[in-house]
């Protein structure tokens, strides 16, 4: 589950500096969703037209991460996601007039440090956009590309702070519906959106600074959601994990924090083939443990923040027990709408890799 | 020619109260007639002087000029008569700086269209300006300066002389010489005069001498 | 310190009794640093706002990138730029649209989403995009205050355009460096504007190894063009500012006169009190200290108010210049005015500088003498005469200066230290002059008129009070009448070039869908169409300024007249002669006046094809424009540049009522209502923007003569005051008022006429200054000087109102005082 859409909403203050409680934004995101399009059940997915924008729904969004190795076996990490809002029901595609808003978010996490990047742009200019034929994803020159409709094989470039970033992106595994056949409930009520994901994309790349370039392999992470009115009143923020597991397996498990404590759990287990199997609230067991305080950004103000950087993750059912941590606390992505993303290790490391991300500390 | 009636002035002190300098004064002074009015300092003489002359008002009562009634007369009809019928000699001497010792002369004679040379050319003489009358005030001395203003004063001939000390800054010598050419003058123009003064040297040039005192004109110093 | 103290309490004590004087020392500092500090503070705000002009909206664009043919930068390859990862890049739009009302509004507009962050961060005082409003329908229209006051508008107005189409609800408010730019997104601008192309990119700074990468990346029709305006706007202003500083020094000059009266007299009042307290033992050197500790504290007082009052006045001021400045330069000032630190310090020191010479120096003097035996202020009129010779003497001294300088004179500065050093002898001058008239007019009476004669040795005592007034008098009325002429002149000069200019019927604007040959081709065309021009340009950098080339049709009827101000012989004829070998051009007044360039020189201009030289036939008039610019035909222009950018196109009609005709063909040969613009709008803007330019001008001037007035107010206070126990005395003689007031006023009305008078020669000779010598050196614009009476008269009556003022006030106060002054004559003064 990945509401980032909220920061969507607060692209215009990458102008204003607008110091918006977060508590606002969430308000802008529970808005009334009358004259978009709805999420209902039952939906036929078809791809790869799937794969291209939705202007019907207010947001979308493509959201890739990677966890990789260096040359030392060091833990690297590659975050890029494209959002995409219609500004007003009744989309305007081409031209400087278009309502279709665009935000893009990058990081690099590398054993030296985490360096995060965000843009904007407006769309119908072509300057931001995503294409059926031949896939392509772009803001500026941060692009995805592929040669074909489908998404991959494909190649993922961009630039965050002074590094360059160069990646192929592959998989041959079935897409994975999340929740029931892609739809994605968020609450008790009617917040849901269509969701799908590929757990299993191989990928090999360079990042390159000052001239020396450091060649990286290992496994990315897609995910596709769009939606119209995602979020609860009484929902304040989330917890997100997408694991790799040595053996070939994929997890991903959200938990929606409630304001009464009951939160709302949901995810997925994923075989190395690529079939998956919802997972319920009551096949969930969550549970932070240690908190560390980082130095962050919020607004551009430096503020010291606790968070709860490691958990135990059970699966009873399933009779799995993990314990999760991250090597690399400082992993701030310090956007208009700030939150903590980054490489997460399963078990130190031995029982394979992750993305965690929190949001709404 | 002159007559004062129940007269009063008192000056208003910055706190309020008021202090009686004259109180229902009378005083009568005939044409031709000369008089010396002696005090002390601050007993009033002066202002009984300036109220005589409109240059002040008086608080109550009347002062009759040839009959007419100061207090009946606006400015400019004031002015008429300060130029026609009255002359002033002040301590100061009060000669028109930019004007030559000639035309200081002349003012108020000419002002009143009363020039008359000849009596001018008797008056130069005896006042001996003969040689100063191309000069400036600033250039005479102090007794010279009150000679041109007793020739002013006197040329056009006022029915009434009023001075004030008009020997006040000058020395022992001069002052003799200025009174007495002063007082024979005014007795030549016809003049009536009436001289405010603290010396009763001075006093005795004139024919009356009256001491003011608590407001009111006693005859003999002593009352 | 305790004697310094009281000696101080003592000095100052004299204020307390004479308010009047403090009042007029103060009314005279605050309107000499009042009117400079405006000056200066306006001064220093435009050249804050050149050195932004290497900012698009508060954002550094040190490139613009432009189509080579100057028809505009598709979307298509500012997003290919975009995409190749020029981040630095963003996109504007800008032009001019015109209201259904026939104003015409400056308009920009960018895509705030992706004005560089970081740049903008910096900007704390500007107003954000903080709103999803200004991009999304309706959209907004942000208007600087003054121009919506100009527009009369009202916030949330729609304003209606002349091609049909409606600008976005107005919203009263400003972005940095909006300017007088109406600001809006690129979606409704370009709508507005009936446009699909944005006018150029922006690009902030970049390394060279960047900028040889965007250079390479840019496609054959774009060009990078390196951002000078900063540069070129300091340079190009620097005269305008320039002149309104020495106009500011002016009025501080009339102020410190009137400082230079209040103090002549309180130091008259003031001698006993120094007598005394030098009599008490307080040493001189003390006293000369409490001196200066009152001028101290009389310039941090005066200063202090001055400021105030020439920061509000450069609030009331500012619209009307940085209007002018948008037009004539295309600055874009800013209406957020700080008064700087700069500002307050100097307007300080030249308040202290001021009252040093005017009040510490003389008082100083007074210590050094002796105890003057006392004598009336009226006997002064003695020694005046030999201060009234060396004035004169001086006076002669400087004009033979400023004859001796004038040949010499070359630059700005120089032009108005020369002005000044007239308009100084001038005015030292005059005292003897006044005294001349009085002796005349002593003459030209009767003999025996005795109050004639009163009346003229009177005189002779209130010269030397007056002279002073009459002095600042004098500077004010010359600067007036001298600036009055200027600007009159300019008026007609620029009314007959721009009768001339603008003969055709109708402009065309260029980069429009307009096209020139679809509308020859229509055969009904040649039924209305009486002549076209059609007018190119191309933009060079000559001697390291920018230089139009203004390609035109060298038989249109408006070619034909041009204003030939120097000419070759036939110059016409060989510059219609396409001569390869001497490329013959026309070029504007500036390039001879500011470029140093003479008939028959040669011009190395970098063409495509390299260095080629053009050879001046001709110079013309061309008011108004700040650039160096050339006249050459199309032909001969599309030879060495094969793509000019279209400039406009003018069309003659053979009847004015064809107009209806011509406006249809105008759209059916594919240009839009709006696109087009009838000769009398562009005639009245552009009179619009002269008249603005010389409003600022005219409000000093005019403030200039009211602190004039002041001073002779506060001469004749002071004169009243002075001489009321005088005026007693004469009261004591019989002189009745009619009299006194004929003593009074007879020289004063007398002294004033004579000033008005040499104001007149005077006035003359500065106009002839400022316009063949100081305003060829500033714009290079040469014009016939024109002089007209009507001002004159105009500031004849205007002088005798401020003196009828002036005598109504002294009136009341003598009938006030007098009484009283009666009262205690011959008491002991």
């Amino acid at each position: 589950m990945r509401i980032r859409w909220l920061c969507l909403l607060l692209c215009w203050s990458a102008i204003s500096l607008a110091e918006s409680a977060t508590q606002e934004v969430y308000q802008v995101l529970r808005q009334d969703a009358s004259g978009y399009a709805a999420v209902t059940p039952h939906r036929t997915f078809n791809f790869p037209a799937d794969h291209s924008p939705h202007p019907d729904y207010r947001i979308e969004w493509w959201y890739i991460t990677a966890n990789l190795t260096d040359p030392e076996g060091k833990p690297w990490g590659i975050q890029w996601t494209l959002f995409r809002q219609s500004l007003t029901p009744k989309p305007i595609l081409n031209g400087w007039e278009s309502n279709q808003m665009w935000m893009a978010h990058a990081a690099l996490s590398t054993p030296n440090g985490y360096f995060p990047a965000q843009r904007f742009a407006r769309g119908g200019i072509g300057q931001a956009s995503v294409e059926a034929q031949p896939f392509a994803a772009w803001l500026d020159d941060w692009a995805w590309q592929s040669h074909s409709a489908n998404p991959f094989p494909s190649i993922l470039k961009f630039t965050v702070a002074d590094w360059e970033l160069t990646f192929e992106l592959n998989s041959d595994k079935p897409w994975v519906l999340q929740g029931d056949q892609g739809y994605n409930q968020k609450s008790a009520g009617n917040q849901a959106s269509y969701y799908y994901s590929q757990p299993h994309i191989s990928i090999t790349g360079t990042a390159t600074r000052q001239g020396k370039s450091t060649p990286l392999t290992g496994t990315a992470w897609l995910d596709r959601e769009w939606s119209s009115q995602p979020l609860a009143p009484n929902q304040q923020g989330w917890d997100w994990f997408s694991l790799h597991f040595k053996d070939g397996y994929a997890l991903m498990v959200y938990q929606l924090r409630h304001t009464d404590g009951k939160h709302w759990l949901s995810g997925s287990w994923i075989t190395p083939a690529g079939i998956s199997q919802t997972l319920k609230a009551e096949d969930i067991v969550l549970t932070p443990q240690t908190s560390q305080t980082i130095e962050v950004l919020k607004q551009g103000q430096p503020l010291r923040l606790t968070l709860p950087l490691a958990w135990t993750l059970e699966l009873p059912k399933l009779n799995k027990r993990w314990q999760i941590s991250t090597p690399y606390p400082q992993q701030w992505m310090a956007a208009q709408f700030p939150y903590w993303e980054g490489v997460v290790e399963v078990d130190g490391g031995k029982n394979g890799m992750g993305y965690m991300e929190l949001t709404g500390y | 020619m002159l007559e004062l009636i129940q007269l009063s002035k008192a000056y208003r002190q910055p706190d309020g109260y008021s202090t009686p300098i004259l109180s229902n004064l009378n005083f009568q002074l005939g044409a031709g007639q000369s008089a010396a009015l002696l005090g002390a300092s601050g007993s009033g003489k002066s202002t009984l002087l300036h109220l005589i002359a409109g240059l002040d008002k008086p608080d109550a009562g009347h002062i009759l000029i040839q009959q007419q009634s100061l207090t009946d007369l606006t400015e400019s009809q004031l002015a008429q008569l300060r130029r026609t019928t009255i002359s002033l000699i002040f301590q100061q001497f009060y000669l028109i700086s930019t004007l030559s010792v000639a035309d200081n002369i002349r003012f108020q004679a000419q002002l009143a269209k009363r020039y008359n040379a000849q009596w001018e050319a008797e008056l130069i003489e005896r006042l001996d300006l003969t040689s100063q009358l191309q000069k400036y005030p600033h250039q005479l001395s102090g007794g010279q300066q009150q000679r041109v203003a007793i020739a002013r004063a006197l040329l056009h001939k006022p029915a009434l002389v009023l001075a004030d000390e008009p020997t006040g800054n000058l020395d022992e010598h001069s002052s003799e010489q200025v009174m007495a050419l002063l007082s024979e003058l005014v007795k030549q123009a016809g003049s009536s005069l009436l001289m405010v003064t603290h010396s009763k040297v001075m006093a005795g040039y004139l024919d009356q001498q009256y001491w003011l005192k608590s407001g009111v004109l006693h005859s003999k110093e002593s009352a | 310190m305790s004697m310094l103290l009281l000696s101080l309490k003592a000095l100052l004590s004299h204020y307390w009794r004479y308010p009047w004087q403090a009042l007029f020392l103060l009314v005279g500092l605050c309107a000499g640093v009042g009117l400079w500090s405006a000056v200066q503070v306006i001064n220093s705000h435009a050249r804050a706002s050149y050195e932004q002009a290497n900012q698009v909206l508060g954002t550094q664009a040190h490139f613009w990138i432009r189509a080579a043919n100057g028809t505009g930068v598709s979307t298509q390859d500012y997003t290919a730029l975009r995409r190749l990862g020029f981040r630095e890049v963003y996109p504007v739009v800008q032009g001019i649209i015109t209201t259904a009302t026939n104003q015409r509004i400056p308009l920009i507009a960018t895509d705030p989403i992706v004005l560089p962050a970081e740049v903008l961060q910096t900007n704390t005082s500007t107003v954000a995009f903080n709103d999803l409003a200004f991009i999304q329908p309706p959209y907004q229209a942000w208007f600087p205050p003054d121009l919506a006051n100009e527009l009369n508008l009202t916030a949330n107005t729609r304003v209606l355009l002349k091609n049909g189409q409606t600008l976005p609800p107005a919203i009263l408010q400003t972005q940095a460096q909006q300017g007088r730019q109406v600001l809006l997104d690129i979606a409704p601008a370009l709508k507005a504007l009936q446009r699909s192309t944005l006018s150029y990119l922006a690009v902030t700074p970049l390394s060279s190894e960047r900028q040889t990468q965007l250079e390479q990346a840019l496609p054959p029709h774009l060009r990078l063009i390196p951002n000078r305006q900063s540069l070129d706007l300091t340079q190009l202003t620097q005269s305008l500012h320039t002149q309104l500083t020495a106009m500011s020094l002016l009025s501080f000059a009339v102020g410190l006169f009137i400082v230079f009266n209040a103090v002549r007299f309180s130091l008259w009042y003031r001698r006993p009190t120094l007598r005394t307290l030098r009599l008490i033992g307080v040493s001189v050197q003390t006293l000369m200290l409490a001196i200066g500790l009152e001028t101290v504290i009389w310039s941090i007082v005066g200063s202090s108010l001055g400021l105030l009052i020439g920061y509000g006045l450069s609030q009331i001021l500012l619209p009307a210049m940085s209007a002018s400045l948008q037009s004539l330069y295309g600055a874009n000032i800013g209406s957020h005015i700080i008064l700087q630190p700069t500002t307050v310090l100097l307007a300080w020191l030249l308040t202290l500088g001021g009252l040093i010479i005017a009040l510490a120096l003389p008082l100083w003097q007074q210590l050094r003498l002796p105890v003057l035996p006392s004598h009336s202020l009226s006997t002064y009129w003695l020694t005046d005469q030999r201060t009234r010779r060396y004035l004169l003497l001086a006076a002669i001294g400087l004009s033979i200066l400023a004859l001796v300088l004038y040949p010499l004179i070359s630059t700005l500065i120089q032009g108005f230290i020369l002005l000044g050093i007239v308009l100084l002898a001038g005015a030292w001058a005059l005292p003897s002059l006044l005294a001349l008239s009085l002796t005349l007019l002593e003459r030209l009476l009767p003999k025996h008129s005795f109050q004639g004669r009163w009346l003229i040795r009177d005189g002779w005592a209130q010269l030397p009070a007056l002279r002073t007034a009459m002095m600042a008098l004098l500077l004010a009325l010359t600067a007036n009448l001298g600036v009055e002429a200027l600007v009159g002149s300019f008026r007609t000069a620029l009314s007959d070039w721009l009768e001339q200019r603008l003969s055709s019927d109708l402009y065309v604007q260029g980069s429009s869908s307009f096209d020139l040959a679809t509308l020859r081709a229509n055969p009904s065309t040649a039924t209305w169409l009486k002549a076209v021009n059609e007018r190119t340009q191309v933009t060079l950098r000559y001697q390291d300024q920018p230089l139009v080339l203004r390609g035109l049709d060298h038989s249109a009827p408006d070619t034909q007249e041009l204003g030939i101000t120097q000419a070759l012989p036939q110059t016409i004829n060989l510059w219609r002669n396409l001569d390869t070998q001497q490329n013959w051009v026309l070029a504007n007044e500036q390039l001879h006046f500011l470029g140093s360039k003479q008939i028959g020189e040669k011009l190395e201009l970098q063409t495509p094809q390299g260095l080629k030289p053009f050879t001046i036939a001709a110079f013309v008039h061309d008011y108004g424009n700040p650039y160096y610019q050339l006249y050459i035909p199309n032909r001969v222009l599309k030879t060495y540049w094969p793509q000019p950018e279209p400039w406009n196109i003018s069309l003659w009609l053979n009847n004015p009522s064809d107009l209806p005709k011509a406006e249809q063909a105008l759209l059916n040969a594919g240009a839009k209502a709006g696109d087009w613009t009838v000769q009398q709008t562009i005639k009245a803007a552009s009179m619009k923007i002269f008249e603005r330019t010389f409003a600022m001008t005219a409000a000093i001037n005019s403030l200039t003569l009211w602190v004039a007035g002041i001073a002779l107010l506060a001469a004749l206070m002071a004169i009243l005051q002075e001489r009321l126990p005088e005026f007693a005395q004469w009261r004591a003689l019989g002189v009745n008022t009619r009299e006194q007031w004929l003593v009074m006023s007879v020289p004063l009305l007398l002294w004033a006429s004579i000033t008005w008078l040499v104001a007149l020669p005077l006035g003359a000779l500065l106009s002839w200054l400022l316009i063949h010598k100081l305003n060829v050196m500033a714009f290079g614009w040469s014009m016939p000087l024109l002089w007209s009476m009507r001002p004159a008269g105009v500031l004849a009556l205007m002088t005798l109102g401020v003196i009828a003022i002036t005598l109504v006030v002294v009136a009341w106060q003598l009938k006030r005082q007098l009484p009283q002054t009666l009262a205690r004559l011959g008491g002991q003064l």
